[in-house]
């Protein structure tokens, strides 16, 4: 057996009680949610067994793919305009500013309450709301443009106005680590502005650019509230369905399922995008010589 | 002219706001030389060095590569390359990729790539490291790895930004001496910036030592060391005792300077200087001759001597070092160490000495 | 250029924000523009409202709350990952930055199948737990950075110099994380009095205050809910600068008192 120091010990001891609380609460909750994939419902009881029923139910129902690519495409969206939109602040607020004051001030709006922001979006986007008043009183328009709220459309732009400050927080602290020097050495080396951003800066940060892409993924493809909000019949999602089935008296097994094949689908996305890095030679490890 | 230049700076200052951290500098390097760039922090050295690279404007002045004014060209567009102090290798890339950068970016044919990139390796004796990740380096080979990786795009002049202060003691004697090799090898120009006089002397052909934006003095390390035009070039250089003084006498052949109690003579060397101006004459520890005063015997007047009470005595191996207190100035003297072992004792009366050659007369 | 597209970024982010809080104070229901004149109805009209306050002070206890108990079990947490070293370190970082990394539809759904499996009575309380656990990664992550860079060396020398542990965690690791941890504390109350994706599934009988938002917003647009909104966000933007200032403060006076040491 290895031998364990007594500051090794000590933090053991540390840890151990948010090692339990986190047990409890979390491990134990998830593996009984992947147990429960697997029982049955009925007459809002559920009932131990051990059945695909539930996964055989979505898979087979044409709507749950539908539901599925559109809470993936308001995550795919989401992240890859909150990552897109992001960067150069980031770049900016690292390299071209001296004081954090700026990078305080975005941060500060993620602190600006979730539902508040949905509501002013639908304020500013709804068919009475800000945007389509101003255009018709300057006369541009006269009709509302309806395609404004309750549209995928609506969804995404509220979801990457929520995601901004916190993408923008992790890429910021990548290209922290991307320490000024580095973009000197190569600029001395002979590379062009846009080849220390390609051959430099992205590989270095590689790990803050999958951790923001992904995050933002995560969080934006399982919302529920943004799209049922925003969305209209046409921004229906599964995370909206899996909702449901646990708010509503609904079926909890069926639920349970659907967030596990959601989550299976989520590593696809994962995988993809790591893969599509490495392949544009944006992945750091890589050696270019035999 | 024996040597062109191969680098000139024409009245190159910079500010950065309100402070001006070089002043009109005028300077023309030498095709082929070490040049070193001396002085204490915060002298406008390493911005010195980063307006050639281009890394800095300048806010007046030119700045010429082989000729060609390139003060507005981007540091890609220089024909010049640079080992970072913390040397800024990337850690995404390994060894052999890292050195490759510069080529690569030039479009070079692989198999071209291949060569020069092994042969780099080679001369800095790193020829089994190509595949090892950055992490995976000591600082001497990251060193190494750093001066691959500026070389391989076979730079005009080579800059080096205190390239040895984050090694330690003897891997930094160690890579002087690599980095003599490598320079009489590869015959490039070799800029280094340091504070550290021992590796400017060690190392350089001349020395530019400078002071708040300005140089103080520029020569061979030797002429720097004999011959100080200033008493900040003096003290910078080794160690040195300072006497302070008026000038009593003057005539062609020599200056007589009031030094304490007594009189001290330096050959005149075309400073001018007026009667009662207060000077001061540098006097280099080993140059001084030291002889006991028996208990008793009256202290002796005279010309170009101090009497006075060892205060300290440090042995460094082959030197002694001793500390002398005189009525004006506590002095350092230092000799090789006798065979016979016999060395002053503290509290021990002395009376040192100097040949008139030996003091440096200095106005400023 | 840059420059002036972080400008717009900025103002993209803080344009909804500002509409709401302009409209808050508008004299008429109307949503848009004329601006017909200011006055202060919908928040004496929000400020009648028992549910409202009933929710606000809900919100306030489980925030208080969440941050307490975040806060101990998070400064514990990070000071024995400083401790912990290699595979260990890394596998517990993992698992405590797990809750963030799924979305909070997950970690809602899974909690309340726990709370219905053991016969939990959906409360306050139940909520209090969910936003620990979703505080908790944020409280770690703030506070990890900052213990890194203290060297527990520091902690040995008291020791050395006759400190018992507690003694040496009170006289010099606690006034050297302190402020980070207080940061760090203030942050997680904020994320709590926002949480509303978990706390939808796990809240009973009492609400919160993104709860009542969210039951007011599905009723109808009504200038109220500007009120509401702008008195939440007063409330975490305010409490986020006070604790920015806190933390800003106390580095200062740290980094003059080391100042005047090197002085004398």
């Amino acid at each position: 057996m290895m031998k364990i120091s007594r500051q090794e010990r000590m933090g053991l001891g540390l840890v151990a009680p948010s090692f339990f609380f986190l047990l409890v609460f979390f491990i134990i909750p998830a593996i009984l949610l992947f147990v429960c994939s697997f029982w049955m419902a009925q007459a809002f009881r559920l009932i131990p067994a051990f059945t695909f029923d539930n996964y055989a139910r979505a898979l087979s129902n044409t709507g749950f793919y539908f539901l599925t690519w559109n809470a993936l495409k308001n995550g795919l969206c989401t992240a890859v305009l909150t990552v897109v939109l992001s960067f150069p602040a980031a770049y900016f607020i690292v390299y071209r500013t001296r004081g954090n004051l700026l990078f305080y001030l975005i941060l500060v709006s993620w602190f600006s309450s979730y539902l508040v922001r949905i509501y002013a979006w639908r304020v500013i986007l709804g068919s009475n709301g800000l945007i389509n008043t101003t255009l018709m009183q300057l006369g541009l328009i006269d009709q509302p443009l309806e395609m404004l709220l309750f549209s995928p459309f609506a969804t995404i732009v509220t979801l990457t106005h929520i995601m901004l400050p916190f993408g923008l927080l992790l890429l910021v602290s990548a290209l922290r680590d991307v320490k000024k020097e580095y973009v000197e050495a190569a600029r001395d080396l002979g590379a062009s502005q846009t080849e220390v951003l390609t051959r430099v800066i992205l590989p270095m940060c590689y790990k803050g650019v999958v951790g923001a892409f992904m995050f933002t993924f995560v969080i934006s493809a399982g919302d529920f509230v943004t799209p049922q909000l925003l969305g209209g019949r046409d921004g229906m999602t599964t995370g909206i369905l899996i909702a449901n089935q646990f708010r509503t008296a609904g079926n909890w097994p069926f639920g349970a399922a659907m967030a596990f094949l959601l989550l299976a689908a989520f590593l696809v996305v994962y995988l993809g995008f790591v893969r599509l890095l490495d392949l544009l030679r944006l992945a750091p490890g890589r050696r270019f010589h035999d | 002219m024996s040597t062109p230049n191969i680098v000139e700076l024409y009245g190159v200052t910079k500010a950065f706001g309100a402070l001006t951290v070089l002043h009109d500098i005028d300077l023309g390097i030498r095709e082929g030389e070490i040049l070193t760039l001396l002085g204490p922090s915060g002298c406008g050295k390493t911005t010195l060095m980063r307006i050639i690279a281009g890394f800095e404007a300048t806010t007046h002045g030119r700045v010429t590569i082989k000729g060609s004014d390139v003060s507005y060209l981007p540091p890609d567009k220089r024909p010049v390359n640079m080992v970072f102090q913390r040397y800024a290798l990337f850690p995404h890339l390994d060894v052999f990729d890292n050195v490759a950068f510069g080529l690569r970016l030039k479009k070079w044919p692989k198999e071209r790539v291949r060569e020069a990139v092994q042969h780099m390796l080679h001369l800095v004796q790193l020829d089994d490291y190509g595949s090892r990740w950055i992490h995976e380096l000591s600082g001497g080979q990251a060193q190494r790895v750093a001066l691959a990786r500026a070389l391989v795009n076979a730079p005009s002049v080579l800059l080096l930004d205190e390239p040895l202060a984050a090694l330690d003691l003897k891997i930094r004697h160690h890579m002087l001496a690599e980095l003599k090799r490598i320079h009489q090898e590869t015959g490039t120009t070799f800029i280094y910036v340091t504070h550290d006089q021992d590796e400017a002397t060690i190392l350089s052909d001349r020395i530019v030592l400078m002071n708040k934006g300005c140089i103080e003095q520029i020569g061979t390390p030797e002429e720097m060391y004999a011959h100080p035009g200033s008493l900040f070039c003096a003290r910078f250089l080794g160690e040195t005792n300072i006497l302070s003084g008026a000038v009593s006498a003057t005539d062609s052949e020599a200056t007589f300077v009031n030094v304490g109690p007594g009189t001290a003579k330096v050959p005149a060397n075309g400073t001018a200087v007026l009667l009662g101006q207060s000077v001061s004459l540098a006097i280099r520890p080993e140059a001084l001759q030291v002889a006991r005063i028996g208990a008793g015997e009256a202290a002796p007047e005279g010309v170009n001597a101090l009497e006075g009470v060892v205060d300290d005595v440090v042995f460094m191996g082959s030197r002694v070092v001793y500390s002398i207190r005189t009525p004006i100035e506590t002095i350092k003297y230092q000799e090789t160490r006798s065979l016979d072992g016999s060395m002053l004792a503290r509290g021990e009366r002395v009376r040192a000495s100097w040949r008139p050659e030996a003091a440096v007369l200095l106005t400023r | 250029m840059l420059r002036f597209y972080v400008w717009l970024y900025v103002a993209f982010l803080y344009a909804p924000i500002a509409i709401i809080t302009l409209f808050s104070f508008h004299s008429s229901a109307s949503l848009t523009f004329p601006f017909e004149g200011v006055s202060l109805r919908w928040y004496a009209k929000i400020f009648s409202d028992t549910t409202f306050l009933n929710s606000l002070t809900n919100s306030l206890i489980v925030g208080a709350s969440t941050a307490a108990v975040t806060t101990v079990l998070g400064s514990l947490t990070a000071l024995g990952l400083a401790r912990l070293k290699g595979r260990i370190q890394t596998v517990f970082g993992l698992l405590a930055f797990g809750p963030v990394a799924l979305p909070g539809l997950f970690l809602g759904i899974a909690l309340v199948m726990l709370f219905s499996q053991v016969g939990l009575q959906r409360s306050l309380v139940t909520v209090t737990i969910a936003h620990v656990l979703f505080t908790l990664p944020f409280f770690i992550e703030a506070v990890r950075s900052r213990i890194e860079y203290f060297d527990l060396s520091l902690e040995e020398a008291a020791r050395d110099l006759g400190a018992t542990p507690l003694q040496s965690f009170r006289l010099v690791t606690l006034p050297i994380i302190g402020p980070t941890i207080g940061g760090a504390a203030i942050l997680s109350f904020a994320l709590s009095f926002d949480e509303f994706i978990i706390t939808v599934f796990v809240s009973g009988n009492e609400t919160t205050l993104p709860l009542t938002i969210w039951s007011m917003m599905r009723r109808a647009v009504s200038p109220d809910i500007n009120a509401a909104s702008v008195i939440s966000l007063g409330l975490s933007i305010g409490l986020i600068l006070i604790g920015g200032l806190l933390v800003w403060y106390q580095r200062r006076l740290a980094l003059s008192a080391r100042a005047k040491d090197l002085e004398t």
